[in-house]
């Protein structure tokens, strides 16, 4: 048991990356006041240009970084027909994923030859990287080294996102602009500004995350590889009420979820069963949360006057 | 901080207004630009790959039933979306509820093949009905009751359903002998008649039109539509009227959930005559394009289901003939969704333009 | 002498029909409390908007020590140390007080120092002598130190113009106390405060200057040892009002609505309303006066069914029906004039026939069974267009192309189409202009001598005295007074309402 329970956990780390990069970038964005519901498409496109410049380049990090690059571009050109045109940004994100998902249908089979699977020549992964002195410890080495250096920078993510919202102007600046748009222009704040940065730094790391999929995980590009990835990550900053922590730890738990379900696979509990728990958990969560507040409001506007 | 809503889809501050066509019309030009690009930038010449897709949809009897017979889920989910916008309820979870509905007439159909075929029909309606009601009801509460923002949990719930019916395609009623994740065949007496032979298209279509003469019906003629409408467009007013806006948000979503359901059912009944995982393009979110570019109004509702009929067969054509990958179609369709709820009139420039021209 | 602080010269601005500032001149002095007072819709916070930069003028010239300026935005007032304390604070709830003391102040910096912003918080609240949690997120402050972290975030952008306004509409007598030594404090570190207000006691209390504005013009500006509350009060109300006579006939009915010991509490379970008493009865018009934020909002709230009462009991007719629906009272009877104009009143993205129906839409003749008859939803919009004197709109065209006074003629229209048992009106002419005023009262006057009960809030005194057979006075969320009009004197009812005398 304890072997499987490492095996699950060694797998759940690389495979709760992505989830992981793109749920802070969105809980970032969420602060700022916008539901990012098209992290899915900006994977993707992190994910194909990985590969595209990996290959090119015969560089993994470079094909990181024109990843996290074009994520932001498309995150900003997101955030502009969301922040300047009005757009309704759910409907917006959705139509950003369908596009995307589109877009390499396409280019797949009329430029690349290929129907659905792309592995261009040159390409190098991302290497491993063991860690020596915790590589030795019993048990946690195998899960906490020898993983991607992207999954090391998913981690190292959360403080930084933490200290990016709490501990500098910026952040202080854009949780008020969240909060209450109408208070922070009021103080001056360029709001429209502040949510195109968030977003467009939400598509940096859902870049990355994309990275992490097709030079990390594997090394390849699939159309279908996000594979739903985006709304889990949605479902992580839901769960976590967008704050740091809480979300990076739904990110995780997600993630064993989803090293558990491949496990699963021809076992007894149904793989789909597994996957629909992220979702459940933000049904789940935003009940229970709505409830409390119900039950709050209740008891105080029906507490009568103390007795004079 | 979880809720803040998103942005209104219509109303709000109006900075500036464009013509009427030319905001009715900007959001198609633009879609088809994109895709236009796609083609130009790979090679191809987009009047000609544009010129064919309209033929393939429309240039012929065979070709204009198949048309409608892609248009028709369209038609259904596009009703039920704005079903629930017209009554300011953001179901976004038609695709949820469409999966639900057509498994449930799916396993209605081949789980009682020896019922007749009109009894066997109605109830696979009624159960597609009912699932797909059922779909919307735990987000419908918790928006009325709870103030729960029905907007992620209809979108979450749309994988829930997904992952649902694939799970019991494929662990309790998988189809032997055939390739993966396909429930048994419906009873015969179960298909919806088809309209013209060799083609695809099936009696849901006049449904589905009779489905909008009363979505027409409700909101032009009847007093619970004027309440929804109402609630959808301004809740305090409709508050202080004395409409009760939890039951009205309810029936929206339910109503919404219920066509949903229907969506999902009678192409089940009508064109695919099993469940097969997966099956659905995304006929749920294409609703929601079709609600939003057609104004929520029937005759909008029509048009928007048709265009995107035209370009689902056109482009099926396409991609059989000339080997353009349908994919194409996507691309347009996402960039459409993008624009239409984007207010172009906010464009300084582009307000001059239209003004001049 | 040299040039004021802060001088304005033939300011003016229009919103759209309605001239909100006619030709304004203001001659500010540096290093004083200066009080702006008029009656509600009369110009003066449009005038600080535009001191503030929040509303640029049509057409005028704004000077700031001699030198002609043009403002471009709040942040570009605040660099020019002018800074303005809101009705509705500017605060953002969800982040700590800290946090909005310096929300925005240093653009150019990244890093937020929490220490350094805290050694200069506990430094400004040692100046105002006011303590406060400057961790906790401002949702649980009390309304006073909300009010004062305002005050100290402007501070902390180093304003040296403040401008309140109506700072103590939300504050218990205590905190306004409070806030007036702050503002004398300011003042004598040669801080330019401007107070808007339509208290005149606390013009007198803390000001040296008083300008009266009356209709988006300055009617008076004087030193206020050189004037009196009796002067400024009729400057404020002005002589060229002649009423229509509305007096009662005095045919008083049976009473059809009752109140007995009616609580309520707010969204922060304060109470806000207190064991409130009263009766209104057939052809009977009872005003309710108060400041607003007493308590009226809720008594309307509660009496519509818009609002769980915490307790007490709310009697229509008879019967008891604190815990029907808006709908129920509706068919009850029961009629409103909502304050809340664009919202509750009316919708302006809504046609002007969905406005017109919105109350009448289930009833014959427009509906049967259910089904509604566009026809004559379509007649009856005209018809009350017609009765009603609505003008500037078709019943097809959005509500929004209406002025606010057409577009509540259309309200009172639509509320009073059938003589109700009972009309609860809220503030109904408050922003209408000067006809519009006079036949609104009208139309409440007939509705009385038909018969109606009619329960009219209101904050000005003329309205009150000229229309009501008695009027109770809500202070607090109690009930301080309840007299026939006749034994009422404007300069009473004054004092009732500011909670002076009993």
């Amino acid at each position: 048991m304890p072997d499987a329970l490492q095996a699950v956990l060694a797998a759940a780390a690389p495979a709760s990356a992505s989830i992981l990069l793109a749920a802070m970038g969105g809980a970032v964005n969420r602060q700022g006041g916008i539901v990012n519901v098209g992290l899915e498409a900006k994977m993707l496109v992190g994910a194909f240009v990985a590969v595209i410049c990996g290959a090119a380049t015969s560089s993994s990090a470079l094909g990181a970084l024109a990843a996290a690059a074009a994520g932001a571009l498309v995150g900003s050109a997101f955030s502009l027909v969301v922040t300047r045109l009005g757009a309704n940004e759910i409907v917006a994100g959705l139509g950003l994923n369908l596009a995307a998902v589109g877009l390499f249908g396409y280019l797949l089979p009329v430029v690349f030859g290929v129907s659905a699977t792309l592995s261009p020549p040159g390409l190098v992964g991302l290497p491993l990287l063991r860690i020596p002195l915790l590589d030795a410890v019993p048990f946690l080495g195998p899960v906490l080294s020898g993983h991607d250096p992207l999954t090391y920078v998913s981690w190292m993510v959360v403080p930084l996102t933490w200290l990016l919202l709490y501990r500098t102007t910026w952040g202080v600046s854009l949780r008020a602009t969240g909060a209450d748009e109408e208070a922070a222009r009021a103080a001056g704040i360029r709001t429209l500004l502040l949510r195109d940065l968030s977003t467009a730094w939400a598509g940096a790391l859902a870049g990355l995350a994309g990275a992490q999929l097709s030079l990390g995980l594997v090394q390849l590009f699939n159309k279908q590889m996000t594979g739903g990835r985006g709304f889990i990550a949605l479902a992580a900053f839901y769960f976590g009420d967008a704050r740091p922590g809480l979300t990076a730890l739904a990110a995780l738990v997600f993630g064993v979820f989803e090293a558990a379900s491949f496990r699963l696979q021809g076992g007894e509990l149904a793989p789909q069963l597994v996957q629909m728990l992220p979702y459940l958990a933000v049904v789940a969560s935003l009940l229970v949360v709505g409830a409390r507040r119900r039950r709050l409001r209740r008891r105080r506007e029906l507490t009568p006057e103390p007795g004079r | 901080m979880i809720e803040t809503a998103p942005a209104p889809l219509s109303g709000g501050p109006v900075r500036g207004r464009l013509p009427g066509a030319l905001r009715l019309l900007a959001p198609f030009l633009i879609a088809l630009g994109a895709g236009a690009v796609v083609l130009w930038a790979t090679g191809r010449d987009a009047f000609a790959v544009y010129g064919q897709l309209a033929d393939a949809a429309l240039g012929g009897g065979t070709q204009i039933a198949d048309t409608l017979a892609a248009t028709t889920p369209i038609l259904f989910t596009g009703i039920a979306t704005a079903l629930a916008f017209r009554a300011g309820a953001f179901n976004v979870g038609v695709e949820g509820s469409l999966y639900v509905g057509a498994f449930a007439a799916a396993w209605t159909g081949f789980s009682f093949p020896h019922l007749p075929g009109a009894p066997l029909l109605a109830l696979a309606a009624l159960l597609a009905a009912l699932a797909g009601a059922a779909w919307a009801l735990l987000p419908a509460l918790a928006r009325a009751w709870l103030d729960v923002s029905e907007v992620v949990t209809t979108l979450m719930l749309n994988y829930v359903a997904i992952l649902l019916t694939s799970y019991l395609v494929n662990d309790h009623f998988l189809a032997r002998g055939v390739a993966n994740s396909m429930s048994p065949m419906i009873a015969p007496q179960a298909r919806l008649p088809p309209l013209l032979p060799g083609s695809q298209l099936s009696a849901a279509l006049l449904l589905g039109l009779l489905l909008l003469a009363g979505y027409w019906f409700l909101f032009s003629r009847s007093t619970l539509g004027f309440e929804l409408r109402l609630v959808g467009l301004a809740p305090r007013l409709a508050r202080a009227s004395g409409v009760d806006l939890r039951r009205s948000l309810v029936i929206a979503m339910l109503a919404s959930g219920l066509v949903g359901g229907w969506a999902g059912g009678f192409q089940v009944l009508g064109v695919i005559h099993r469940f097969v995982d997966g099956f659905s393009p995304g006929y749920g979110f294409t609703g929601i394009a079709v609600a939003i570019l057609g104004r929520n109004h029937p005759l909008g509702i029509l048009a928007g289901a048709l265009f995107f009929g035209i370009l689902t067969s056109g482009g099926g054509m396409v991609q059989l003939v000339s080997s353009i990958p349908i994919d194409l179609v996507n691309v347009v369709q996402g960039t459409l969704m993008v624009f239409a709820v984007a207010d172009l009139g906010r464009l300084g420039w582009l307000r001059r333009w239209a003004g001049r021209a | 002498m040299s040039a004021p602080r802060i001088g304005l010269r033939g300011i003016v601005k229009r919103y759209g029909p309605i001239v909100a500032n006619d030709r304004v001149d203001l001659d500010v002095a540096a290093g004083g409390i200066h009080a702006v007072v008029g009656e509600n819709g009369a110009g003066k916070t449009t005038l600080m908007r535009i001191i503030a930069g929040l509303v640029e003028p049509d057409a005028g010239r704004y000077e700031l020590d001699g030198r002609p300026v043009r403002l471009r935005g709040p942040a570009d007032a605040i660099r020019r140390g002018i800074g303005m304390v809101h009705q509705r604070f500017q605060l953002v709830e969800e982040l700590s007080a800290l946090e909005n003391l310096v929300l925005g102040a240093t653009p150019g910096r990244l890093r937020f120092d929490r220490r350094a912003a805290r050694t200069a918080a506990r430094r400004l609240a040692e100046q105002l002598a006011a303590e406060l949690d400057w961790e906790a997120p401002v949702a649980q402050l009390s309304v006073g130190q909300r009010q004062r972290l305002e005050i100290m975030r402007l501070l902390y952008r180093r304003a040296d113009i403040l401008i309140f306004d109506e700072p103590t509409s939300v504050l218990t007598p205590g905190e306004a106390e409070l806030l007036f030594g702050i503002m004398r404090r300011l003042a004598a570190d040669g801080r330019t405060i401007l107070f808007i207000t339509h208290k005149l006691p606390e013009v007198f209390a803390v000001a040296q200057h008083v300008t009266v504005m009356r209709r988006g013009r300055v009617v008076a500006t004087s030193a206020v040892a050189d004037t009196d509350p009796r002067q400024v009060g009729r400057q404020m109300v002005g002589e060229d009002l002649t009423p229509p006579d509305l007096r009662p006939s005095g045919r008083v009915g049976r009473p059809v609505l009752a109140l007995r010991e009616v609580s309520a509490t707010g969204g922060r379970g304060e109470p806000r309303l207190r064991r409130v008493s009263f009766e209104v009865a057939e052809g009977e018009i009872v005003g309710v006066a108060g400041v607003e934020g007493n308590g009226q909002r809720e008594l309307v709230e509660v009496v519509m069914g818009l609002r769980q009462p915490a307790g007490g009991e709310i009697l229509l007719d008879g019967r008891p029906c604190g815990h029907r629906g808006v709908r129920e009272r509706r068919d009850l009877g029961v009629a409103f004039i909502s304050e809340d104009r664009d919202g509750e009143g009316a919708s302006l993205d809504a046609t002007i026939a969905d406005n017109a129906v919105a109350t009448a839409y289930r009833r014959p003749p427009l509906a049967r069974a259910g089904l509604l008859s566009p026809g004559r939803v379509r007649r009856a919009t005209e018809d009350l267009i017609r009765r009603f004197g609505v003008q500037g709109g078709r019943p097809g065209a959005p509500a929004r192309v209406l002025s606010g006074g057409n577009l509540q003629r259309l309200v009172v229209g639509r509320e009073l189409s059938r003589v109700p048992r009972l009309l609860v009106a809220a503030h109904p002419t408050r922003g209408v202009d000067l006809r519009g005023t006079v036949f609104i009262r009208q139309q409440l006057h007939r509705a009385r001598e038909a018969g109606a009960a009619i329960l009219l809030v209101s904050e000005e005194i003329v309205e009150l005295l000229e229309l009501c057979d008695r009027i109770v006075v809500l202070y607090r969320g109690r009930i301080t007074a309840d007299l026939p009009v006749a034994r009422v004197t404007a300069e009473r009812l004054g004092a009732l309402m500011a909670g002076l005398a009993a």
